[in-house]
């Protein structure tokens, strides 16, 4: 079965569903009146009330309240869940030995139980970060400038990691700092931190701001650096290089 | 009633090095040919085949067919524990999967069995246009090169030669091989060096790896032991530059 829900079960019943759905490896979602403590790296107690409980088949826990984006109390994936029944009283746990820490839910009454077994074969794909306009620029080096050529990609300094460094029509290093959104202040004094790095080195250094636009304050700062800006919109479409899967040829579960 | 016994551990350590690393759970289906198994990874994209016939097993028995689903990082966590001259014990019990290694002393770990609903995946059928040998290591090697350059990788056979190759940004790297077998047609398809990274490590399987490969098409790789007593196979669905 794929999926399965119950209203108002009592807890003997809450108790089989979710050991059921926790055998299969079934994402199980739980509405229930219930308390819950967490003890581990710190500790916590929230009240009584009414929450939604979710139990991933990775072994991830949360506890959702009727607000925010976050849940209330939780546990990441490969921890040890397990349910128990006492004196008619269900608990949910959700444990890992390292560090030991114990998330456990008291659930006074049950709205709904239910368990899923989903198939999702697919993976999220992003675009319009750095890391798509450093692909963008290693594939046309061009739209730096002509003759632009990149040498390196996070090349490590003791301030932190270049995104492209790079040689010009001339052969003068070229530092480029990549921001996807408008460039601030403090985008100027990172690149700035990187050029200090190379403050011994014989031949002249660039450096280049690459964002779509850049603050005012952080443009007079440039120029007070000598430092050049370049205005570069992250790419928002899809890369075309695709892993193809075994359905397309095919296969069938 | 169920029971195989191996004097060799590292068949089965080996095999779910690489299984455990592409699929989280797994059906091993018994009966009194031996044992098998088939999956597909999540993503649909690498598919794995392990079959063990009872003749490789000292003690092989099976009445009745049997169905052992188990999370394969719980087992290879098990296995792990293995050293390579003990003897392991596989059999079940009420919800359990239980494996005995045996030297001066008997360890006895036991894994509870999932109760996945399970259908095996059926692969596709494929016909290849070229399908030769080569040495297990040299593939090994070859994709250890590859990785400093790229993390894709084209495989290439033509009459000659079998080639690995990627172009990275900063450089390239080639490695050819005389294979000596009859070539008649010769193919190309490109893959996820991480994906091929994760059926290599069944590295103590066989010492020869059997490459079936077309244009764009899924590689099958597949080792046979010796004696035909047991074979680990793997499908996995190429990269392509799609036109969207």
């Amino acid at each position: 079965m794929k999926f399965l829900s119950e209203k108002n079960p009592d807890s003997l019943r809450t108790f089989e569903i979710i050991n059921e759905g926790l055998s299969k490896k079934s994402v199980i979602v739980i509405m229930a009146c219930c308390s819950v403590t967490y003890e581990g790296r710190a500790r916590s107690k929230l009240g009584s009330g009414d929450r939604m409980i979710i139990i991933k088949s990775d072994g991830s826990f949360m506890v959702h309240q009727d607000r925010n984006l976050e849940p209330v109390n939780w546990q990441p994936p490969k921890s040890q869940c397990k349910a128990s029944l006492k004196d008619g009283v269900m608990y949910l746990e959700g444990s890992r030995r390292n560090p030991p820490e114990r998330l456990e839910v008291e659930i006074k009454s049950t709205y709904m139980a239910s368990y899923f077994n989903g198939e999702d074969s697919k993976g999220l794909e992003l675009t319009g970060y750095e890391e798509n306009m450093r692909e963008m620029v290693f594939d046309n080096p061009k739209i730096i400038e002509e003759g632009f050529r990149p040498i390196n990609r996070e090349y490590s300094t003791p301030n932190g990691f270049i995104d492209i460094l790079g040689k010009d029509i001339e052969g003068n290093l070229v530092v480029l700092e990549l921001k996807s959104r408008r460039a601030g202040i403090n985008a100027v004094k990172q690149l700035k931190k990187y050029m200090d790095c190379f403050s011994d080195h014989k031949e002249f250094v660039r450096g280049i701001l690459v964002a779509p636009s850049v603050t005012d304050d952080a443009s007079e700062l440039l120029e007070e650096y000598k430092l050049e800006y370049i205005s570069m919109v992250p790419p928002r479409e899809f890369g075309t290089d695709k892993n193809l899967t075994l359905d397309f040829f095919g296969g069938s579960k | 009633m169920f029971k195989a016994v191996l004097s060799d551990s590292n068949v089965l350590k080996t095999s779910f090095e690489a299984i455990s690393s592409i699929v989280d759970e797994v059906q091993m289906k018994a009966d009194s040919d031996g044992l098998r198994l088939d999956a597909l990874d999540r993503s649909h994209i690498t598919f794995v085949h392990l079959e063990l016939k009872s003749a490789l097993f000292d003690v092989y028995s099976c009445d009745e067919p049997l169905k052992i689903n188990v999370d394969t990082e719980e087992l290879m966590k098990v296995l792990k524990r293995a050293k390579s001259d003990d003897v392991v014990e596989l059999t079940v019990d009420e919800g359990n999967l239980i494996l005995t290694f045996e030297d001066e002393a008997r360890r006895t770990f036991k894994i509870r069995l999932i109760d996945i609903e399970y259908e095996a995946p059926s692969p596709p059928d494929l016909d290849y246009p070229s399908i030769f040998e080569i040495p297990f290591s040299l593939l090994k090697n070859s994709i250890q090169d590859i990785g400093i350059v790229s993390d894709k990788i084209s495989l290439m056979v033509d009459e000659d030669k079998f080639i690995a190759s990627a172009e990275g940004e900063f450089g390239d790297a080639k490695i050819e091989y005389l294979h000596g077998e009859k070539i008649t047609e010769n193919a190309k398809s490109v893959f996820s060096l991480e994906k091929i990274k994760e059926m290599l490590k069944a590295d103590r399987f066989s010492d020869t790896a059997v490459l079936s490969l077309g244009n764009d098409m899924p590689l099958n790789l597949a080792m046979k032991m010796i004696s035909d007593e047991g074979e680990l196979s793997f499908l996995l669905a190429p990269r392509i530059e799609s036109e969207e």
